[in-house]
């Protein structure tokens, strides 16, 4: 029963979506719309989960006492927010959202920004010319690179339309094949576990 | 001191001359962005057009200038702008430049703009859209019922909106695309985070399903310069130019670095 | 018919066709019918991995990426190659260190590397400190994950499924950590970042092959020779619409 019920669940569910996607929109209103509300409660729901996962994880880091000070930096920047919400509200003007608009959002842009350097340090690492595939793809990329520079495109437009050309033809074409079969993988996959097959909710491939 | 290391900092020192410089850079406009700016200025006071802030905190520095450009645009024809969010911290960073940018113009919430909120899960989120907008937000981002809002007045689903654009830095043009403009027919734009161009370019724009595409701060420089002023997209250029003249830099010592120790070992 | 959206007629065709091509090679394996996969040099290089992290007495760590949830195809293929990986890790008693973004996909998972190391006869080498669910925001995820890395050193890093922006954060952070990277995404983007900056990377439709290649599920390399098959539909279908295109530019057929 235990491993049954699940199966049906994502059986039944499965086909309603389909039903939903195929459907004249009209016809299956209630359907559609009971099916996006469930959605986002589930989603609500895990996210609960998950928080409240991460401060269990935490308070056991704590008690092990192996990295006390880090976790209890942690510990203690996890609940600030959640505190000033409670306190203050989250409306705009608050200290909620002035710790989100000044600390958090620099913050995630500060990591953002890591990536720069990251493609940086990547390139002169990876993009050597070692055989003649890689000599090709290290050409393109230098084209690529120079047809976004502003005055490149206004002394040098030849290069701008050979990069427009490699972006609409070939980079498109490669990405395309690539679509078609991650499409397929998708389809092949949803249906197995549509249909039971796969039933990695169960733990099982 | 490693190579890695090295590296980083010649990008960093490029940067900060770049930013703190005396530098300008030239662009010319795209067909896509043009087009953008040919579908918005064809709009008028009777328009509605709902524009989805579908980004988080960390690309905030390229939506932003994106997010002004078009809301710029939007403001100066008189377009009703229904604002709403798809990601929770989108919410949050959105109505701040919504605010700052109608506070310019002097315009009062509820008449000439309002802001919806936030939404999760995307197709969830269009598709409840497409049937009602009153049950998929049944009050705006400060509770107010929609129905005392006179910007919504007569605007019930996605029916009424003369277009949507998703100002986004992942691929939500794409649910958009496919559950809004598939399923209702609305016009969509997007305004993408330039990593996301070569996603929407050949395949949404090139095919139609895109009426408008606008990418990242080279886009929102183009834009400006179609609007006629300075922002932050074309004082941002002369950073990217010089990010990307060392990247290519980068590339070629590294090769050569690479040619040498080959040729040695032989 | 009346309920039938007309718009969704290509949907409900192509995707009748699938369970029709699906429901067919399931019959044929079932029946003992084989199917040959080509070589993959990321999924060959998987026991090697693993072996490397067992000598050097280091972790194993494998995350799914930011980019999708518990439903995404992709993610679920994820899970498949986590059983794999799983089982061997506690078959080899070497650690298991798997951080994610989304609480469901941590359940999931968990679920998944538990029943693993039933399996291989060691229970008690399942370690519930090491999956860990770090935030739902993609670069306090990232970080995360950048700082695990530096701090455990682990000896081999899966990167395996949908990646957005901190795929290359994630594989610089592991070279430089000396790790050996098997990556292997859906999003076209990344996937360029991944061949540039690790050892072995999984093209696309390469990862939902995996669950076939690393095992011996019959359902896994059915749905592999359904997909190769579909492709041929497909290749078919888009020659007859540039023939269609090129010679009777009136047919819309193929819109």
């Amino acid at each position: 029963m235990k491993r049954t019920i699940p199966v049906i669940l994502s059986f039944v569910f499965g086909m309603i979506a389909i039903v939903v996607t195929v459907a004249r929109p009209e016809k299956i209103q209630t359907a559609s719309l009971a099916l996006s509300n469930t959605w986002q409660i589930i989603f609500a729901c895990g996210l609960l989960a998950g928080v409240l996962a991460f401060f269990m994880n935490v308070l056991k880091r704590i008690k092990r006492k192996e990295d006390l000070f880090f976790d209890s930096v942690l510990f203690i920047g996890a609940l600030i927010m959640p505190t000033l919400a409670l306190i203050d509200g989250i409306s705009p003007g608050s200290l909620f959202m002035w710790m989100f608009e000044n600390v958090q959002a620099p913050m995630q842009s500060t990591v953002f920004s890591l990536l720069a350097f990251f493609v940086a340090s990547a390139s002169f690492r990876g993009m050597r010319g070692r055989s003649a595939p890689a000599v090709v793809l290290l050409i393109t990329a230098f084209i690529v690179i120079l047809g976004r520079l502003p005055v490149v495109d206004s002394y040098l437009p030849a290069i701008t339309d050979a990069v427009l050309w490699i972006r609409e033809f070939p980079s498109s074409a490669a990405k395309a094949g690539l679509l078609v079969g991650v499409g397929l993988g998708f389809i092949t996959t949803t249906l197995r576990v549509i249909l039971g097959v796969e039933r990695p909710y169960l733990g099982e491939r | 001191m490693g190579s890695r290391q090295k590296v980083f900092l010649g990008l960093a020192l490029v940067m900060i001359f770049a930013i703190l410089g005396p530098f300008s850079s030239k662009v010319t406009v795209s067909e896509p962005v043009q087009e953008t700016f040919d579908y918005i200025e064809s709009l008028d006071s009777n328009s509605v057009v709902m524009v989805s802030f579908d980004f988080e905190s960390s690309s905030f520095p390229e939506m932003k200038p994106l997010a002004s450009a078009i809301l710029e645009h939007l403001f100066r024809r008189n377009v009703k702008v229904i604002g709403l969010s798809l990601f929770p911290e989108g919410a949050g960073l959105a109505v701040g430049v919504l605010e700052r940018q109608a506070k310019k113009r002097d315009l009062t919430y509820g008449e000439d703009y309002v802001f919806l909120g936030m939404k999760p899960q995307p197709q969830a989120a269009i598709l409840g859209l497409g049937q009602s907008i009153a049950e998929t937000f049944p009050d705006d981002y400060y509770g107010t019922p929609l129905d005392q809002l006179p910007a919504l007045a007569g605007v019930t689903n996605l029916d009424s909106i003369d277009a949507v654009i998703s100002v986004a830095d992942g691929d939500t043009p794409s649910h958009w695309i496919s559950y809004g403009k598939v399923r209702y027919n609305v016009t969509v734009m997007a305004a993408v985070a330039a990593s996301m161009m070569t996603s929407f370019d050949a395949y949404y724009y090139g095919s139609g399903d895109l009426a408008g595409l606008i990418g990242g701060l080279r886009g929102a420089a183009e834009y400006e310069l179609l609007l006629g002023y300075r922002g932050m997209g074309s004082r941002s250029l002369p950073a990217l130019s010089g990010a990307h003249m060392y990247l290519a830099l980068i590339i070629l010592i590294g090769n050569l670095i690479g040619w040498r120790t080959r040729k040695r070992a032989r | 018919m009346e309920w039938l959206d007309p718009g969704a007629y290509a949907t409900l065709i192509a995707l009748l066709l699938a369970a029709a091509v699906t429901g067919w090679t399931a019959f044929r394996t079932r029946r003992g019918d084989t199917y040959q996969l080509r070589e993959i040099p990321g999924l060959k290089a998987l026991d090697d991995a693993i072996g490397r992290a067992t000598e050097m007495g280091k972790p194993v760590l494998f995350t799914p990426g930011y980019g999708g949830d518990i439903q995404r195809p992709t993610t679920i293929a994820s899970m498949s190659f986590l059983t794999t990986v799983a089982g061997k890790c506690a078959e080899y008693d070497c650690r298991l260190i798997y951080p994610t973004h989304d609480p469901l996909i941590l359940a999931t998972a968990q679920e998944i590397v538990r029943e693993a190391c039933i399996g291989a006869g060691h229970p008690e080498r399942y370690r519930a400190e090491d999956m860990h669910y770090f935030s739902s925001s993609q670069f306090a995820y990232a970080a995360g994950v950048e700082g695990e890395i530096v701090r455990e050193q682990p000896a081999s890093v899966f990167l395996l499924g949908t990646f957005e922006a901190e795929s290359l954060i994630l594989a610089e952070a592991a070279a430089s950590a000396g790790s050996v990277q098997i990556a292997g995404t859906d999003s076209t983007i990344q996937l360029a970042f991944f061949m540039i900056a690790c050892d072995y990377t999984l093209l696309g439709e390469e990862l939902f092959a995996a669950s076939a290649y690393i095992s011996d599920d019959k359902n896994a390399l059915a749905a592999v020779w359904a997909q190769d098959w579909l492709r041929i539909l497909c290749g078919v279908f888009l020659i007859g619409a540039l023939i269609s295109a090129l010679f009777f530019p009136n047919a819309g057929w193929w819109k």
